[in-house]
């Protein structure tokens, strides 16, 4: 034998293959067919990468660099006697491709110095840092604005600068802006893929502005503005390339242009005029499950899951208005002392108890907590002498070498394992959430630093860097119980504290029955193994109905139907499912079928509307009229909560007897798309969720009981529906010539009528909205996003249920304030190009404002707000 | 006091949500046949092997359906990573005899990897490698470290495998040609 063998070859050891397995479980296609053994969670073998594995490193380049080829040869032998040991070979022409550039940008804030510390004041000289990477395959050269093209609040920028990691300055930008290639920086002609740049804005408040007002700068002009997902990585198409963005410019254009375009990203800052920058402790707590050890059986009662938790105290911090400080301990009762201590605390999980503690590091001292688990941490009883393990409610670490944990500081592991012993011995899930408490060193106010694992924010910090409250920490005992709820907190899914959404987030792992690979995926259109918030059964597909105009906020409607393309998929690599079946389920009956033993992913039987159609169609070759589609129609019935099945179709022929959508076979590796259509009944209200799971199952007898019957190989997706999605109200607010507050914000037009209104009190209003569907966590969901959003706020309109007329009895007065996007004031209503943009002074005519909010993600909401003075 | 009614009725509120669009033309595949002259051989086989390249193309049609489509790799044709990759081989037996036990190999090449399941046998038996064409089998399996120290066997995944291997039982008369397909995507 004669092979070629041109690919590089893989040494094949031990360690190798469990890199595969890694590979092979974090990409649900690949797994592997289920077994009857007991599955270890996708967790814990994320974490058998050890140092594989950098979860916490989000930027990543954009794979195979530029360039670099890819060439293939065939090579073929045969024989001219079947019987001769002779063979001969051929070998085919060469294919070589050339991997194209494909351009990328992140910006993201970076740091804030007052360099005459105290409060921002007149006059102080401000610093805004950004950090601007290359995540393309190709080294790029990058526009960067000068002071002529920033995007400003209430802030005079003197300067932009490159500096380096140690902020020694390397550049200044012209004002007009300019490539960094003609910055002429020794070895930053461009930016390689990974590599980071640091920008600098220098600047100064601007005068006259008021106590508590923004100051603060956007580098770039992207999209919203808003650091939010939107401002990262956008073509640089959609406004041609501007003065005032961050954009990439092909370093290399000899080997062409990105095939992606040129990129654009911006990032912003502020901080509150007359606000000091706030010292502050910035604990970061974390966790993940190391091990798991499957216990002396196969059941899945007797296992040992070992928790890593660890504590960063930062150095640097996530938003402007916060400066690093040291952590020093709360109040936390120890041996029936209750003094000051800093407290790493983990409430054993549901189903579990405490089986060992495996690792203190140095200067920190374990204690133990038998209080049930109703009292928050912080009030618990804790002691250092164990008490039976099994009685323990909470396990806690408590620092013991000094008064503070001072900031820079990373602490790990506080290594623990707890024992499955409550779970049925088939399997189930295994919730865990830590925290950590303190408090900021020298802070006369006390308050208590809290930070719950899951995420890559310290304090509970949100994912775009805003702190919890205006403090920069938000405990509520209360509230924050340690107790792990994936519904309501979302999870850690890939068990490397990268979660997303407030707070903090699950760290969860299925053990026995639970933990098995999927067999059949269900999905949103083209991704049939989405992941929902919990587990790859609530994957989600959010849709809206149209809502027809002048309707008033409380009246209700009949939507025309709305149709959802789902795909299912045999994730196998050899074999076919059987009789692959689809249909609607209620909400509890999900709860029910899928592998977690969570409530509530599903909503509530209740959200479905008496009389809700829902038709699963499927046509084989998706060409309609042909006579082979499938469809059935089902009708929730609100006495019974279940959806019923009325008719069905083969062909567009009614059964004689009505029957499930079965598509037949489903071959290993094949997806196939079907349509669920649901027709709400009149009557219902706007803004309504209405969610729908859709169950596919290889049916195990199609023929006597066809139908969901128990089957335990299925996948659930969501398809919900929203009659309407942003939410809007607007409210009023009176105050007295004096600005003592006559009528607080109310949205009741009765309580306006009832109050006595003089000459020159304000009139304040407020415009409230929200996109109130489901959020975007997981991944490969469908949310509901608003690209455009305008508020309009015409004085002499009518409108629904009444009319606006405050033009016509009332001038502007300047505290116009908009969370997001311009506001543009109109002299007259009707007006097409608005007087100016900025808050013109009082009585200045203004019959029409108008806020271009831009765009409104799932879960955002935000407020627009002017003021009136009644003539 | 003055009688005048405040109202706070709502101004109009346009909203607007965007909509996918189609993008891009589909692009047919273009099936390249081997361009070689054929070279006679005096009783003997004489297999040419003539590879070529397809880069899948997913567009969405005006009805929001997704329509893959092929576009042949030749010109300046680039790729990036994420692209999957069409690969033919056609062989040919140009000579005047039979071919016997024809084997056609071929790599998974550098900065890809196989897609599970996308060759084609077209009458071969197909069969793998993992292990840079030392060994092949039809389904081949990987060890796994369990954690508790027990070592399971389970399907290779798809960045391990190296080679696509076709073994033609039959011969290859003259004249007549095979076809080998198979997808990789670009790391």
């Amino acid at each position: 034998m004669n092979h070629l063998c041109q690919t590089v070859l893989l040494l094949i050891t031990p360690h190798y293959f469990r890199i595969l397995k890694i590979i092979a479980m974090s990409d649900d296609k690949l797994q592997p067919q289920r077994s009857s053994r007991k599955v270890g969670p996708l967790a814990i073998a994320a974490l058998l990468a050890g140092s594989l594995a950098q979860p916490l490193l989000p930027v990543l380049a954009l794979g195979t660099a530029a360039g670099e080829q890819i060439s293939n040869t065939a090579t073929a032998t045969y024989k001219e006697d079947p019987n001769s040991q002779t063979t001969i070979d051929a070998t085919s022409n060469t294919i070589t491709v050339t991997v194209a550039e494909v351009a990328g940008l992140l910006a993201t804030p970076s740091g804030f110095v007052d360099v005459n510390g105290g409060t921002v004041d007149n006059g102080d000289t401000l610093e805004f840092t950004f950090d601007i990477t290359n995540i393309g395959n190709s080294p790029t050269d990058l526009f960067i604005p000068g002071t002529n093209n920033l995007n400003t609040e209430n802030f005079v920028p003197s300067s932009v600068q490159i500096v380096d990691a140690s902020g020694t300055v390397l550049a200044t930008l012209p004002a007009g802006g300019a490539p960094l290639s003609s910055l002429s920086i020794p070895g930053l002609a461009d930016l390689d893929p990974d590599q980071i740049l640091k920008v600098k804005v220098t600047g100064t408040p601007a005068a006259g502005t008021p106590i508590g007002a923004n100051v603060g700068v956007t580098l770039g002009n992207t999209g919203p503005n808003n650091n939010s997902p939107s401002t990262q990585n956008q073509p640089d198409t959609t406004d041609g390339a501007n003065a005032a963005d961050i954009r990439t410019i092909d370093a290399n254009a000899a080997n062409g242009s990105p095939v992606n375009g040129e990129r654009e990203a911006s990032a912003s800052n502020s901080i509150p005029f007359a606000s000091s920058v706030r010292p502050i402790a910035l604990a970061k707590v974390t966790k993940i499950a190391s091990n798991l050890n499957p216990g002396a059986t196969v059941a899945a009662n007797d296992d040992l899951i070992t928790y890593d938790l660890g504590l960063t105290v930062e150095n640097t911090s996530p938003n402007a208005g916060f400066r690093p400080n040291n952590l020093e301990g709360t109040p936390i009762n120890v041996n029936g002392s209750n003094t000051p201590r800093v407290l790493v605390s983990d409430a054993i999980p549901v189903g579990t108890t405490l089986s060992s503690v495996d690792n203190v590091p140095n200067n920190w001292q374990v204690v133990y907590t038998t209080t049930p688990t109703s009292t928050p941490a912080t009030t618990a009883t804790w002691v250092t002498t164990p008490p039976p393990l099994t009685s323990v409610t909470r396990i806690g670490f408590v620092y013991s070498g000094g008064i503070f944990v001072s900031r820079g500081t990373t602490t790990s592991p506080f290594q623990f394992t707890v024992l499955t012993s409550g779970l049925q011995a088939t399997g189930g899930q295994v919730n865990n959430i830590a925290q950590v408490f303190g408090e900021s060193s020298g802070d006369p106010s006390n308050e208590v630093i809290y930070d719950e694992s899951g995420d890559s924010q310290p304090n509970n910090f949100n994912d775009n860097q805003t702190p919890p409250d205006a403090s920069g920490t938000n405990y509520d005992p209360s509230t924050d119980t340690g107790i792990a709820n994936p519904v309501t907190q979302g999870t850690d899914t890939g068990n490397d504290n990268t979660g997303s959404g407030p707070d903090g987030e699950v760290n969860v792992i299925r053990l026995g029955e639970v933990a098995g690979s999927d067999d059949i995926f269900n999905g949103p259109n083209g991704v049939p193994s989405a992941g929902g918030p919990t587990d790859d059964n609530d994957d989600f597909t959010n849709r809206s109905t149209d809502v027809p105009s002048g309707l008033g906020a409380t009246d209700t409607f009949n939507p025309a139907p709305s149709t959802f393309t789902n795909t299912i998929q045999n994730p196998a690599s050899r074999g076919f499912l059987a009789d692959v079946t689809i249909q609607p389920l209620s909400p509890t009956q999900a709860e029910g079928v899928d592998e977690s033993t969570l409530a509530g992913q599903y909503g509530a039987d209740g959200d479905i509307p008496d009389g809700t159609v829902v038709i699963i169609a499927y046509d084989p070759d998706g060409n309609p009229g042909n006579g082979d589609e499938l469809t059935a129609t089902y009708t929730w019935n609100s006495a019974n909560n279940t959806f019923e099945l009325n008719t069905s179709t083969t062909g567009g022929v009614q059964d004689n007897v009505a029957k499930p959508v079965n598509i037949g076979d489903l071959p290993a590796g094949r997806a196939v798309d079907y349509t669920v259509t649901i027709d709400l009944p009149e009557g219902v209200a706007q803004n309504d969720e209405i969610p729908v799971p859709i169950v596919a199952f290889p049916d195990d007898d199609p023929v006597a009981s066809p139908g969901y019957t128990g089957e335990t190989t299925n996948n659930i997706t969501i398809n919900r529906l929203y009659t309407g999605f942003m939410q809007v109200t607007k409210e009023v607010q009176l105050l007295d010539a004096n600005g003592v507050i006559i009528l607080p914000w109310t949205s009741d037009p009765d309580l306006l009528a009832g109050t006595g209104v003089k000459a020159d009190y304000r009139v304040e209003y407020r415009i409230n909205y929200r996109n109130i569907s489901t959020p975007l966590v997981g991944n490969g969901n469908s949310g509901l996003t608003v690209m455009d959003f305008n508020i309009i706020e015409d004085g002499s309109a009518a409108v629904v249920n009444g009319s606006n007329n405050w033009a016509s009895f009332t001038d502007h007065q300047q505290n116009t304030s908009a969370d997001q996007g311009t506001v543009k004031f109109f002299t007259n209503s009707e007006d097409d190009q608005p007087l100016t943009t900025s808050d013109p002074v009082d009585k200045t005519k203004v019959e029409r404002y108008e806020n271009e909010v831009g765009q409104v993600d799932p879960g955002q909401s935000g407020q627009f707000q002017f003021r009136r003075i009644i003539k | 006091m003055m009688k005048r009614r405040l109202s706070i009725g709502f101004g109009v509120l346009a909203v607007a949500v965007a909509v996918p669009f189609a993008t891009g033309t589909p692009v047919f595949a273009n099936l390249q046949k081997a361009g070689e002259a054929l070279i006679k051989q005096i009783l003997q086989p004489d297999v040419k092997l003539a590879l070529s390249a397809e880069k899948q193309v997913v567009t969405t049609n005006p009805e929001g359906k997704k329509v893959v489509t092929w576009e042949a790799l030749e010109g300046d044709v680039t790729v990036q990573p994420g692209d999957v990759l069409r690969y033919t081989l056609l062989s040919e037996n140009a000579g005047d005899k039979p071919a016997a036990e024809l084997k056609i190999n071929q790599p998974v090449p550098n900065q890809t990897a196989y897609v599970l399941d996308s060759a084609r046998a077209n009458g071969a038996e197909l069969t793998y490698s993992i292990d840079g064409g030392k060994t092949y089998s039809a389904q081949p399996m990987v060890e796994v470290t369990q954690p508790d120290g027990t070592v399971m066997m389970e399907p290779a995944p798809a960045e391990a495998y190296t080679h696509v291997q076709w073994d033609y039982s039959d011969s290859l008369k003259p004249m007549a040609a095979v076809q080998a397909v198979y997808e990789v995507a670009v790391k």
